[in-house]
């Protein structure tokens, strides 16, 4: 066999093809495995089963995705089923700021659900699944209901608690990439400590590059850590500042988001929530009903703006009597300046910080009585409460940054 | 499974080393791998589509061994009568049963005979217009003489469910495909290369161009009451560039696909928007259905010998046929038609230039030929919209919307324009070859970086939702 021939057979070999592609497709396979080790090392593609595990036997840790999706419904359900609290609040983000320790003196344990619960679709399907046994069932459920909830194109199921893992979809991974590239801030933090750091089980229970980079994310009992930098920057300025993109004032005023125009409250909506707080109730639950404070400035815009008019008065004023009518006493929305408090104790336009929702749940308990009434020393949690200086976080062991 | 989709990434490489490993063996061998991987990559999506593959292969394989060893003509017509029916009845069950009972009931209560239509329902199983054609042609050209039969069942079964072309194509004729898989096929290194830059090339203009210019369209298309003339125009241009990039993508995916395996698929697209007229826009798009349809359709009923009259009817149902082919509503009929209508002049002034590529010899088009594309860009728009709309009434509604010449109101969708301008403005630079990533002549290492963009731009840009093929409905 002449040497040209051999040279020429080799050359056609499909095996040194294949190692060609792969040479050429080597600094993308480079890049490749150098992302999945570093969202690995950060904990940030850890799947939720693996971090409901971790979280189960940790006393502190904050788990929050910074390129990944959340996946809230995912992750609170999981949870839910780990924890089997006997206190379950549920709601949209604007009940997470409702921790364990506002509860302690009744010696019952919390988990915050808030998140999973985005309007009165998700509602029906948490009552079915306490009701059929899918969620535990716990003793008390303390239910924040959000306005847009009864809007006529809310009043669906929203969050997915059946969706597939995004940590296990590659195509998921891609768009992490992206997100990277993309985004306004490059977490070299959260990259210098994934790829050299000892891993998220070393440092401090931060799992995900939210946790690791900003100092954020849900706590063992699903209550929500936020930045640290925002209580820094409270503290230098002295003034409120809504975080919202736009902010919630900015939305009320130009009838964006979930503040429609002349947006009505349905009443098949009301009904579909008492007939869901009902059912948890016929399970043998405690059901707390209360509607989350906003922003004076929110509420002063909401109740002189006329394009808000009708479902603000009706979320207001009939709401309240149609579910205390049902058996689930009900107080109207408030806000910082009914308790002496101004809007540096909101994280931005409806969102409450940890103080303003002791004091708001303080009060609706005494209103509604009952179970936890009746356990909760509702003096000691104003008096904790009255603890905090200028900052909207209960007294709490300060994280690392 | 998808091209772009993950499941797709594995797989591949998998059957290429256990393709190739089988060499050895023989390519009896290397039949089996394919036919293997062919169904597992059809079964994917269903495991029960696969009986009904089987089943018309099975019809196929055995009608073709009947009719070589028949000689009485009638005895020939009828086994060639068991597979048209077989085919084609199988295809107007799941695809045209629901559309032509529902159309006799509305038709019947027109005149006043109120019927109930009994609908079946049927999941249209992907691919089916696709390889039904295929293995037709092989019994077609058995019974005209113009294919040998095989006595090879593994051959047969894998040139029916090929998986590269297997769910959209290029619909290959038994007499160019079948026998590559009777023969013994070496590994050409060159012939691979390009193959994996045309499948480059085709996930490029699929995940990048068409999926992220979907968005637009189907905003336009599904409320054009909403927007301004200017906007409806542009959501109208941009289905052309994505129905071209996202059709055209798969087969340069297949045809790239094919070659790893030393097959060599024939070409469905030409760059067809550099057509000149609407007959040179059928010779470069769709190729592979559009021959078929001359092949077995419009020469069968006289083809240009036929007197005038006769000549317009062959034009229209073999466009008639070519629209309905592509799914069961009117909206594909019109568009068909329309087609078939501006076909006529050329062919009854018998004058259909035989064209070649457009300035071939020069960087840039003469006025007179950018005004004949753009005018038979425009036509083959106007097709689109009935093609993409879901009823005619709909379609005509947006072609109002364009008369209306509303353009006072915000344009949108500007942000698609950089994606066309780069499909069309590296396919006109690279219009004299085969597809758009031909560069074999280039220095390697600008080959390589022109790969590592390409591959870039799709790892950046292109869509990660496993957006199907839009011919996959088809």
């Amino acid at each position: 066999m002449s040497r040209s021939s051999i040279s020429s057979s080799e050359a056609d070999s499909p095996w040194r093809f294949l190692a060609r592609v792969a040479v050429c497709g080597a600094p993308f396979l480079a890049l490749a495995l150098g992302l999945e080790s570093v969202l690995w090392r950060t904990g940030e593609s850890w799947p939720v089963a693996r971090v409901a595990a971790l979280q189960r036997n940790a006393s502190e840790s904050l788990f929050a995705r910074g390129v990944l999706s959340q996946q809230l419904g995912l992750y609170k359900h999981a949870r839910l089923r780990d924890v089997r609290a006997e206190i379950v609040v549920v709601g949209s983000s604007r009940v997470m700021q409702i921790p364990a320790r506002l509860f302690e003196t009744t010696g019952m344990t919390l988990f915050n659900a808030g998140g999973m619960i985005q309007g009165v679709g998700d509602l029906e399907r948490y009552a079915a699944d306490i009701a059929v046994g899918r969620l535990p069932s716990p003793r008390v459920v303390i239910l924040g209901v959000d306005p847009w909830w009864l809007f006529g194109d809310r009043a669906r199921t929203i969050s997915a608690p059946t969706s597939e893992d995004v940590a296990l979809n590659g195509a998921a991974h891609v768009v992490a990439l992206r997100r990277w590239m993309y985004g306004r801030e490059f977490p070299f933090r959260a990259i210098r400590v994934g790829a050299l750091g000892p891993g998220p089980s070393g440092t401090r229970g931060a799992i995900g590059i939210g946790a690791l980079q900003y100092g954020t994310g849900f706590r063992v009992d699903g209550s929500r850590q936020y930045p640290p930098a925002y209580y820094d920057e409270l503290r230098r300025t002295g003034r409120y500042r809504d975080r919202e993109d736009p902010p919630v004032i900015e939305r009320i005023r130009s009838f964006r988001g979930q503040f429609v125009r002349n947006a009505g409250i349905r009443g098949e909506a009301v009904d579909r929530l008492i007939a869901a707080c009902a059912r948890i109730r016929n399970a043998g639950v405690e059901v707390i009903v209360y509607l989350p404070p906003f922003a004076d400035e929110c509420r002063v815009a909401l109740d002189t703006s006329t394009g808000h008019a009708a479902w603000w008065g009706t979320y207001q004023r009939d709401v309240p009597v149609a579910l205390s009518r049902a058996g689930f006493p009900c107080r109207a929305s408030e806000s910082p300046r009914d308790y002496d408090l101004d809007d540096r104790w909101m994280f931005d336009g409806f969102h409450p910080g940890e103080v303003l929702n002791a004091y708001v749940l303080a009060r609706s308990l005494a209103f509604t009585g009952g179970l936890l009434s009746d356990q909760t020393d509702l003096e000691a949690v104003r008096a904790l409460a009255g603890r905090a200086t200028l900052q909207v976080t209960l007294p709490f062991p300060k994280r690392e940054r | 499974m998808l091209f772009n989709s993950f499941a797709f990434a594995v797989f591949l490489p998998i059957v290429f080393t256990l393709y190739w490993a089988m060499r050895r063996f023989g390519v009896r061998a290397q039949n089996v791998i394919v036919l293997v991987a062919s169904y597992v990559f059809y079964g994917w999506w269903d495991w029960r589509f696969l009986t009904l593959i089987v089943a018309s292969s099975a019809v196929d394989f055995v009608v073709a061994l009947r009719l070589d060893a028949a000689t009485d003509s009638r005895v020939r017509r009828a086994w060639l009568g068991v597979s048209l029916a077989a085919n084609l009845g199988a295809l107007g069950l799941f695809k045209y049963y629901d559309f032509f009972a529902v159309s006799l009931v509305d038709a019947m209560a027109s005149i006043g005979w109120e019927l109930e239509a009994r609908t079946l329902g049927l999941i249209l199983p992907v691919g089916i217009s696709f390889y039904t054609f295929q293995t037709l042609s092989y019994t077609l050209d058995v019974y005209r003489g113009h294919a040998t039969t095989t006595r090879d069942p593994v051959a047969f079964f894998a040139f029916v469910s090929f998986f590269p072309q297997l769910v959209a194509g290029p619909i290959e004729r038994a007499r160019e495909l079948l026998p590559q898989f009777l023969t013994d096929r070496r590994f050409d290194r060159s012939a691979a290369s390009d193959g994996v830059r045309q499948a480059l090339w085709g996930l490029f203009k699929k995940a990048v161009i068409a999926d992220n210019l979907a968005p637009y369209v189907n905003g336009v298309f599904a409320a054009p009451d909403s927007h301004g003339s200017v906007t409806v125009v542009l959501g109208v241009a941009y289905f052309a560039i994505q129905i071209y990039c996202d059709f055209s993508g798969y087969s340069d995916i297949a045809i790239g696909v094919a070659r790893l395996f030393g097959f060599r698929l024939s070409r469905n697209f030409a760059f067809p928007y550099f057509s000149r007229d609407i007959a040179e826009f059928w010779r470069r798009w769709h190729i592979s259905l559009s021959t078929w349809f001359r092949d077995y359709l419009y020469v069968p009923l006289g083809g240009s010998r036929a007197g005038r009259a006769a000549r317009v009817r062959n034009v229209m149902i073999t466009f008639a046929a070519s629209g309905l082919w592509h799914g069961a509503n009117w909206t594909f009929l019109v568009w068909g038609v329309l087609h078939g209508v501006c076909f006529l002049p050329g062919i009854l002034l018998k004058r259909i230039p035989s064209r070649g590529i457009v300035a071939e010899s020069r960087s840039f088009p003469r006025i007179g030929e950018c005004r004949q594309m753009v005018l038979t860009f425009t036509v083959v728009c106007v097709g689109w919209v009935f093609f993409r709309s879901d009823s005619v009434s709909d379609a005509v509604a947006l072609i109002e919307r364009v008369l209306a010449l509303d353009v006072d109101g915000p344009i949108r969708g500007r942000g698609g324009l950089p994606y066309c301008a780069a499909v069309l403005g590296i396919e006109w630079v690279q219009r004299r070859e085969q597809h758009g990533l031909q560069v074999a002549r280039l220095p390697v290492l600008v080959r390589w970086l022109v790969y590592w963009m390409i591959a870039s731009a799709i790892l950046l840009l292109g869509s990660t939702g496993h957006v199907p093929f839009i011919y996959f409905q088809f």
